[in-house]
């Protein structure tokens, strides 16, 4: 690479001042710039879409009624250890799927036989299913802050899952939903235009403390913002995408890179969320009023996009466990004729759920809570076998977690059980004394 | 991305052998399954129980 000034004084025409044949050196520092920047872009893929993906509907909703009620001080420097937390459970997800080579379900299902595998599915079905209505719900919310009707929101978002796999390659699916991510970063707009400041963010790391909370409410907050961190479809989602992106045993370093710039970009976001409200803290109502008024459009256009990105990416994690689990074909490098099952599940699932999210009656916000408490305490089964596969010599020879790496995920499982038990308990207790 | 090549979609990998879990995994694994039915009943008991206790949406 060519190093220094050719001549010439500051500021002046270097194409002039360059030997002939010679590459002038802001042209060499923009190229390598724009490389290192393509680089960057093509490692960013099924981290960054789990990561930001989990912060859908439900969970920015979750944040921003936190944020509400307890305002800064409290839960923020939580939020930022439950993505730590993820990134814990995710990086096993990436390293298995890359030096297997093989989705979870189909892992599971192979190596602890059909009724483990079902179970594992069953799980996945059921909280896919529920958390999929809250989506609808969330795209529901924020379109109908701009006026657009409960029925066109199901059409639009369903449209989104059909546009998504239309272009029948893996790398064109990731792309769209990498588009659809970047604007997640509007609840961090929603959050300045809220008035929220620096010197708020530091005063919530400054005076963090669990007590003086309500002792049930906290278990709940506890265990539901857990929940909207991790849950059973990123585990999924993330080993068959690096599996169809055709991440190898050699890529784990990239798969790392991924995870942590989603993990740092969806903290942000979340904790953008949660700053947004409370930095409009007293206001009451609808969820609209969860922001000030003049963040609320941002606020809103997230929902719209933290639903519909979630919709893409948790439909995905279905159409890939039942691919695996019945052996049929699962990837979105396949042509729709030799992979019905899959791009059938990729749709039809979403559209059943959009259908329910809009039955009159529907108690919309205890959707979206006990969406979020039902992934929370869905989890324990489908960690233990995370743990189990990362651990199975047979797969992973020296690629098998570490002691330190098990240490880690067994404090996750452990506060994974006690945070959902204790909500559950909790969740019902409130509800039989209401 | 890496030098060996991801498998095609319409490759079928050779089925792998099944794991033989230990004892303890095995009662682990069932204590988590039986713990995650119970909670599932009482997260649908509450849905079912606690309509209203969370305020609204529009």
């Amino acid at each position: 690479m060519t190093t220094g000034r050719s001549g010439g004084a500051p500021g002046s025409r270097l194409e002039l001042d360059a030997p002939r044949g010679e590459v002038p050196p802001t042209e060499v520092r923009a190229a390598d710039w724009r490389r290192r920047w393509w680089v960057l872009v093509a490692v960013l893929g099924p981290g960054v879409l789990a990561m930001v993906g989990e912060n859908d509907g439900p969970s920015m909703i979750s944040y921003a009624a936190t944020g509400r009620a307890y305002g800064v001080g409290l839960f923020l420097p939580f939020i930022l250890v439950t993505f730590a937390v993820a990134g814990v459970c995710q990086e096993m997800c990436m390293r298995v799927g890359a030096v297997t080579r093989r989705g979870f379900g189909e892992l599971v299902y192979q190596r602890y036989g059909r009724l483990w595998g079902a179970m594992a599915a069953g799980d996945l079905v059921v909280s896919n299913f529920v958390t999929l209505v809250a989506e609808f719900i969330a795209l529901r919310v924020g379109l109908g802050y701009f006026g657009v009707g409960a029925p066109v929101s199901v059409l639009l978002g369903s449209g989104l899952v059909v546009a998504g796999s239309a272009g029948q390659r893996y790398r064109r699916w990731e792309r769209r939903a990498l588009v659809l991510a970047v604007f997640n970063l509007l609840f961090v707009a929603a959050a300045v235009a809220a008035g929220s400041t620096l010197e708020d963010l530091g005063r919530s790391f400054a005076t963090t403390s669990p007590l003086g909370s309500p002792k049930g409410q906290l278990l709940l907050l506890v265990a539901s913002t857990i929940g909207a961190t991790v849950t059973p479809w990123m585990v999924f989602f993330q080993q068959s995408a690096v599996v169809d992106k055709g991440f190898g045993r050699a890529d784990i370093g990239r798969g790392r890179l991924d995870l942590a710039i989603g993990a740092a970009v969806a903290a942000v976001c979340a904790g953008g969320a949660y700053l947004a409200a409370a930095a409009s803290r007293g206001g009451t109502g609808p969820i609209a009023d969860l922001v000030a008024p003049v963040a609320r459009p941002l606020f809103a256009l997230g929902l719209v996009e933290a639903g519909g990105l979630a919709i893409l990416t948790i439909s995905a994690s279905g159409a890939y466990a039942v691919g695996e689990c019945l052996g049929v074909p699962h990837s979105f490098d396949a042509p729709m004729r030799r992979a019905r099952l899959f791009y059938g599940t990729d749709l039809v699932v979403p559209v059943l759920a959009g259908v329910v999210s809009v039955l009159p009656g529907l108690p919309l916000l205890e959707v979206v809570i006990d969406a979020n408490v039902l992934a929370t305490v869905l989890l324990p089964v489908t960690l233990v076998f995370l743990v189990l596969l990362a651990n199975d010599r047979y797969l992973m020879a020296e690629a098998a977690n570490s002691p330190r790496a098990n240490l880690l995920a067994a404090t996750v499982v452990v506060l994974v059980i006690v945070a959902g038990s204790a909500a559950a308990i909790q969740g019902l207790l409130s509800a039989v004394r209401t | 991305m890496s030098g060996s090549g991801p498998p095609g979609w319409d490759e079928h990998p050779t089925p792998l052998p099944r794991a033989e879990p230990g004892r303890a995994t095995v009662i682990l694994l069932w204590s988590l399954r039986a713990l995650v039915v119970v909670l599932s009943v009482v997260v649908g008991l509450t849905f079912a129980l606690g309509h209203g206790r969370g305020g609204h949406l529009p």
